[in-house]
């Protein structure tokens, strides 16, 4: 096949993919958020409805402040994983396949999806703790939980953050062999 | 850099045109002219060897060292 027609098939598969991590994207924001909001301050009985929480315990709004904004805060590195994702798509829909930006925005997605993973985790460690930190008793101290599949995705993305490093070492190395006659 | 390129002068010396040698060693005019002017980070032994080849003479004739300062 020849390389130009390649070039334009992976240019067209950035487009579907683009539109379709796209939709994702406005869906996950919408979605989590919603979730969060109806949660924290929405419907405020829900908590209580937790299996672990005592129905009687009255939920300080300092704590449902700091649940949001842990919650908050898996969401939008997530949602920044995304956006580098969305924004290497988009060079490569413009052309740009093999140079240094992209490259480099190969390596900001990996690490911003292993941090959003980190955070997700972190988030796990206060969990269940600031769910039950108004029981009169039968309070969970914080923990250390995880995610399984969190830990898949951070292991994948380290892998595609080491891709990104590599095609950078490569583009450095293409730019020197041009400079040889 | 130290080097001076002295393809100008062996072109000249052989009366041969950068066009000509270009197409003989299979590079554009382009990176010849670059070359010429010595603004390449460096030239590969088998581009050397080609223009040797063509011209029949040795990379010495070609490259010369400059102390600096």
């Amino acid at each position: 096949m020849l390389v130009s027609k390649m070039r334009t098939h992976i240019q067209k598969g950035a487009v579907v993919l683009m539109a379709a991590v796209s939709v994702y994207f406005v869906y996950y924001t919408w979605h989590s958020f919603r979730r969060a909001i109806r949660f924290c301050y929405g419907e405020m009985e829900r908590w209580n409805n937790v299996q672990i929480v005592e129905n009687d315990a009255v939920i300080e709004m300092s704590t449902r402040h700091i649940y949001f904004g842990l919650w908050a805060a898996a969401i939008v590195f997530s949602m920044a994983g995304i956006l580098a994702g969305l924004y290497l798509l988009n060079r490569v829909r413009i052309g740009f396949l093999f140079d240094e930006i992209s490259a480099r925005s190969i390596q900001i997605f990996g690490a911003v999806t292993v941090l959003a993973m980190g955070v997700d985790t972190i988030f796990g460690f206060f969990d269940l703790y600031l769910l039950t930190l108004h029981n009169a008793d039968h309070q969970f101290p914080v923990q250390y939980m995880y995610d399984p599949s969190d830990l898949k995705t951070a292991v994948l993305a380290s892998v595609m953050f080491m891709f990104g490093w590599v095609m950078r070492e490569a583009v450095k190395i293409e730019r020197e062999n041009k400079e040889f006659v | 850099m130290g080097i001076i390129v002295r393809l100008d002068v062996m072109l000249a010396t052989r009366k041969m045109k950068s066009k000509d040698l270009a197409a003989a060693i299979g590079i554009s005019e382009q990176n010849l002219s670059l070359l010429k002017s010595g603004k390449v980070r460096g030239v590969r032994f088998e581009t050397l060897a080609k223009i040797c080849d063509v011209l029949d003479c040795q990379p010495a004739d070609l490259l010369e060292y400059e102390a600096e300062g």
